[in-house]
């Protein structure tokens, strides 16, 4: 088990899928999920953000997760959909090849990642839990905003 | 307040479509063959040309190629710049619409290669890139020929 600070026994998390694998994010950040639409792109903007939606009146910077975590980039398809979190003052909408679920995980099953994972991943992430035999990776808010903020004065 | 000075413009570049501000337009052309680029602007300067969609790496490749440009032409002090497009319209006569517009996300805006837009005109569920046609037109001066 490991300590990730959460004051209770159980973390209500949005689990979705890019690529094969599923990823969680704590429901704290998230706003809500919304269905594809094309992004309206920025030239000379990097593929990892590939362009700009506008959801109640504001303007979301669209982050395409997969490239950031070294996954195949798939065009949309049905499936598709936008994770929007905030988190320290930043809006992003997070495209996610598919939302699976709301879920309550038990902080007993959370692990620490295993030395091998990989690193470029790893860093994004809090911790891993197995759900009935498959991993679910829980990304870490904080460091992605870090790690976009980085980038972007870098 | 004069309003037609926030007055905004429609274009389009190879598909895509962006919002200007006429005030920072000095003048308007067509363009329909090559030689309509070799007139001098106002002040009988040579006018330094460029495609909108070359600058911003945009191709169409459903689109036939257009019969006919449209140059926007951006008086700087050394020397004015036409920045062609493949259409213009009227997009806010009024200047109503510029309190619409919003900066960029700054953790997007940081990471532009071309920092070429003045923010985001958001309009009930859409929205479309202000083109910062003066910051442009001074950047396309200093680029290479």
């Amino acid at each position: 088990m490991v300590t990730l600070g959460y004051s209770t026994d159980t973390i209500v998390c949005l689990l979705f899928r890019l690529g094969s694998e599923e990823f969680a994010l704590p429901g704290t950040v998230v706003r809500e999920v919304l269905r594809w639409r094309d992004p309206t792109p920025v030239p000379s903007a990097p593929t990892l953000l590939p362009g700009i939606i506008t959801q109640r009146g504001g303007v979301l910077t669209v982050v395409d997760l997969r490239r950031l975590l070294s996954f195949a980039a798939p065009p949309p398809t049905r499936l598709t959909r936008y994770v929007v979190v905030s988190h320290d003052g930043l809006e992003l909408a997070l495209i996610a090849d598919a939302v699976v679920d709301l879920l309550e995980l038990p902080a007993s099953i959370l692990e620490v990642l295993p030395p091998a994972f990989n690193p470029q991943r790893a860093q994004l992430l809090q911790a891993i839990a197995n759900r009935g035999g498959r991993p679910i990776a829980l990304l870490d808010p904080a460091e992605l905003v870090t790690t976009l903020r980085a980038e972007a004065q870098a | 307040m004069n309003l037609s000075a926030h007055m905004l413009l429609s274009v389009e570049v190879a598909g895509a479509m962006y919002v200007v501000q006429r005030e920072h337009i000095g003048a308007m052309r067509g363009i329909f063959r090559p030689a309509d680029l070799e007139y001098p602007d106002e002040h009988g300067r040579p006018m330094l040309t460029r495609r909108l969609a070359d600058l911003f790496a945009l191709t169409d490749s459903a689109a036939p190629p257009p019969t006919r440009q449209h140059a926007l032409i951006v008086p700087t002090r050394r020397r004015s710049v036409a920045l062609l497009v493949d259409r213009v319209d009227e997009l806010d006569l009024s200047g109503a619409l510029i309190n619409n517009i919003q900066p960029l996300p700054d953790v997007l805006a940081r990471r532009l290669g071309r920092p070429w837009f003045s923010g985001v005109l958001v309009w009930e569920e859409w929205c479309q890139l202000v083109l910062d046609l003066r910051r442009i037109a001074q950047d396309v001066l200093k680029l290479p020929a």
